[in-house]
């Protein structure tokens, strides 16, 4: 257990926990056990663990909604601003600690965004005059001053996050706590926010608590990063320290592309702390490279222990499928909204059988409206779209669904029984598969996921990550020959988004045709499928991952990100293909190096 | 189901009536509702129509009045029917009834189809509903078109999922519906939780009577159609107790 202290002693401390350890009210261990610390004004504190870590927990006591709204056993003490938690009322906390949620719908009350952002205010009894200057001004700030009357419906999710955080600003807290508040948005609008909050971190001058699962963006201006696992804090310290230690991702950390090379490379800043820019790896690598040609051994970077040849890219697959036969075709499909909004414009998309692609694109760029054509829950307006050799149109939904199984975004909008073997007999049964195959079908489900032990439970009882896998062993159970996978990784952590690619890759090698929607470019790279590129209803790139994800052009447009390791190749000089994972980019900088092509200094 | 979650979602409208103060178009709304009430004769009803529809006209909401009325329309034949072929009612009270039950409808919708839940929270806070109950009726209001938008998310997963909501007789329709109400309140259930801590997070309940951004005025107009509606009445009134049948 690493514990710095970065602000003991003459700097104020805005947050002080001693001896903390609850429990929530007939659970059966701590969510915190003994937490003690110390964070200091204007600090930016990144949290980070698994779920179920103790993360929000820990959040919750800092403005009072434990012990007030949760109730449970309370040991220790939390002091917020100088003032005792447990002896204040929420609505004085509320003043001193703003509070932003995971979902950006479910906190926002309001029908227009200025009254929303007034709320606390209005609360609190402020006067008129003052609520209008101070909304004003947070509009402006926050950039959503053309947003004021709009109603919640007429928002993204981005803008519905950016209003949570000016109506908790509003009230000029000294501190912000923010639980995932980017975890339901698409990676763009992420980047947006987390800099809008850093933006303001500047400007105002607050103390930022942040539970984030991308710690790219953060790592570089945080102060501090806080590792949870069990309910105690593991790690806590300058993120530059805390990241150069070992087996992070085992806590559920999700490294930073940056430091996972740097770490599989051996190399380390002269002060011995990891590189967190390019420019910093740059420099380390150079010296890296410098010393061991003058020491000899051959390769840089090849880890010995990694048998990980360079294999050339999935070429020859490519090839072989195009002797297949479509398994799924969209001629000029259109598709309007009853309210006369089109949400999908001229599509046309061939894909074949045994073929993984993954349709990518902004939140409400149309990717749910299009796989929903393929099992036929929504009809073309114009057009026609059919699915192994049946046009959609003329056969019903039960029928498509026997052969398209679709494994939806959110797990709890699909789980009912009373018991996970039940769960998965449902569609089973609907599909009229004979008593036998069910019983066998449902074993096989059971095993082959890892939820034999829960089979008599009630789904509910499980976390997150296993109902997730639930409802893809549900659907695998009646072995439909095309699989689609709705955002899969949204709220998983990293553990999960693991399992899930394993679940893809032997999908694929089972000739099986897989189609993902995501918006996850980190989790969709590494399996380098073909990518259709999605914005406002029509396709605008359909590809290759290598040529259509390394297009910042065309990316930008379409609001999604560039994948990081290609970021960071074509930022150290790395040329096409570009590396899967970490390990293979490894080995393409040693073979750079060694034809001396590498690049030493950024321009 | 779509047309339920689009019917709750609010538009702002520009007309002249909207910009009248919600009290004076509550007012209105209230106005002709009574008087579709109490008038007796069907000239007087066929007038009290006539302002509903001009309203409606007036407010550009035509095309979703006549939308809504549809349901209303139907009602009024079936109660036309019941009273007419079942009933030994006579032929013009009949008619009279039908009339005004459709009249008594469109008077209501006129009020909630130009008023924001904004709106319509400030004419409950001028009214002095308890603070706690405005705030149940704003949510209920704005969650509304969220549940519904959740259950057809849900009902999309289950047919995935082979399940036939429309087969089978009504004992099996009615079993069929389970696999889509037990993850609907469950959604519900955990968005209430969210919600209430979001409230709690930011000082609700801190004073028991919170002030607010927006404020009602009553500009000369709404004074102005506040008298105009004022001598209608009385109007209606003087006239009701000439026509008693036509």
């Amino acid at each position: 257990m690493a514990c710095i202290s970065l602000y003991s002693g003459n700097s104020r401390n805005i947050i002080e926990i001693r001896g903390l350890s609850f429990r929530y009210h007939g659970a059966d261990r701590d969510s915190l056990e003994n937490v003690n610390l110390e964070i200091g004004e204007r600090e930016i504190v990144v949290i980070a663990g698994h779920s179920g870590s103790g993360k929000s927990t820990l959040l919750r006591c800092l403005n009072g909604l434990i012990p007030f709204q949760h109730s449970g056993t309370y040991v220790g003490e939390v002091l917020v601003a100088g003032r005792k938690v447990t002896e204040s009322r929420m609505s004085e906390l509320a003043k001193s600690v703003g509070f932003v949620f995971q979902n950006p719908e479910n906190q926002i009350f309001m029908f227009s965004v200025e009254r929303d952002i007034a709320f606390g205010l209005e609360n609190l009894g402020f006067p008129r005059e003052e609520i209008r200057r101070r909304v004003d001004e947070i509009m402006d700030l926050l950039g959503i001053k053309g947003l004021a009357l709009r109603a919640p419906h007429e928002l993204s999710d981005g803008q519905k996050q950016r209003v949570a955080i000016a109506g908790v600003m509003v009230m000029r807290p000294e501190i912000i706590v923010l639980d995932e508040p980017t975890s339901l948005l698409d990676p763009f609008a992420a980047r947006e926010l987390l800099q809008l909050i850093l933006r303001l971190r500047n400007e105002l001058g607050m103390t930022i608590l942040i539970v984030e699962h991308r710690l790219d963006l953060l790592t570089r201006l945080a102060t501090r990063l806080i590792v949870m696992d069990r309910g105690r804090i593991m790690f806590n310290g300058q993120p530059e320290v805390i990241l150069s230690e070992e087996g992070l991702s085992n806590y559920g950390v999700l490294e930073p592309t940056i430091v996972r090379l740097a770490k599989q490379g051996r190399l380390r800043r002269p002060d011995g702390k990891i590189p967190l820019n390019v420019e910093d790896f740059l420099e380390v690598s150079k010296a890296d490279l410098l010393r061991k040609n003058a020491s000899k051994p051959i390769i840089p970077f090849l880890d010995q222990h990694s048998k990980n040849p360079y294999e050339p890219l999935q070429e020859i697959a490519e090839e072989s499928l195009g002797r297949h036969e479509a398994a799924v075709s969209f001629e000029g499909v259109d598709y309007s909204h009853d309210n006369g909004v089109a949400a999908l414009i001229g599509i046309s998309l061939d894909i074949r059988k045994g073929e993984t692609v993954a349709i990518m694109g902004a939140n409400g760029a149309g990717k749910s409206t299009l796989i929903r054509h393929i099992n036929g829950l929504l009809k073309p307006t114009h057009g026609k779209v059919t699915t192994l050799g049946v046009e959609t149109r003329m056969a019903s939904v039960a029928s498509l669904s026997r052969k398209v199984g679709i494994v939806f975004q959110n797990p709890n909008s699909q789980l009912f029984a009373q018991t996970v073997e039940s769960e998965i007999e449902f569609a089973l049964k609907n599909f009229g598969f004979p008593p036998q195959a069910i019983k066998e079908r449902v074993e096989w489900a059971l095993d082959s996921f890892d939820l034999s032990r829960y089979s008599d439970s009630s789904p509910m009882e499980l976390s997150g990550g296993e109902r997730k896998r639930l409802c893809i062993a549900l659907v695998l159970a009646w072995e439909p020959e095309i699989i689609i996978l709705d955002e899969p990784t949204v709220g998983q952590d990293s553990n999960q988004k693991e399992k899930l690619v394993e679940i893809i890759k032997m999908l694929g090698s089972q000739n099986k045709t897989v189609i993902i929607v995501s918006h996850d470019v980190e989790f969709i790279w590494p399996l380098q499928p073909r990518i259709v590129l999605m914005s406002h209803g029509r396709i605008v790139g359909d590809g290759p991952a290598q040529t259509v994800l390394s297009d910042e052009d065309l990316l930008n447009r379409a609001r999604v990100v560039t994948p990081q390791l290609v970021e960071l190749s074509k930022a150290i000089g790395l040329s096409r293909p570009f590396p899967r994972d970490v390990k293979e980019a490894s080995v393409k900088m040693a073979e750079t190096f060694e034809k001396g092509t590498m690049r030493t200094r950024t321009p | 189901m779509k047309w339920a979650a689009t019917g709750f979602l609010f538009v702002r409208g520009q007309s002249v009536i909207h910009q009248l103060d919600p009290r004076v178009r509550l007012l209105l709304s209230v106005s002709l509702f009574l008087m579709s009430l109490v008038v007796r004769s069907i000239f007087m009803l066929s007038a009290t129509l006539f302002v509903i529809i001009a309203t409606t006209l007036l407010a550009r909401t035509a095309k979703r009045f006549f939308k809504s009325m549809s349901f209303a329309a139907v009602l009024s034949a079936i109660a036309f029917v019941f009273n007419f072929f079942l009933y030994p009612e006579p032929f013009h009270s009949a008619v009279i009834l039908a009339v005004r039950l459709f009249a008594i409808i469109g008077s209501t919708s006129i009020f909630f189809l130009t008023t924001t839940p904004d709106e319509l929270e400030l004419v409950m806070r001028w009214f002095r509903f308890p603070s706690d109950f405005v705030m149940v009726f704003v949510i209920a209001v704005r969650f509304v078109p969220i549940l519904i938008l959740d259950a057809l998310q849900i009902m999309d997963a289950q047919r995935s999922r082979g399940l036939e909501l429309e087969k089978g007789n009504f004992v099996k329709r009615l079993r069929n519906t389970t696999p889509v109400i037990v993850p609907l309140l469950a959604t519900a259930v955990s968005r209430s939780l969210d919600l209430a801590e979001a409230m709690d997070s930011r000082a609700y309940g801190a004073t028991t009577r919170p002030t607010s951004l927006h404020k009602m005025t009553m500009k000369r107009s709404d004074w102005l159609t506040t008298a105009l509606i004022v001598v209608g009445i009385l109007i209606g009134f003087y006239f009701n107790s000439f026509f008693t049948i036509f």
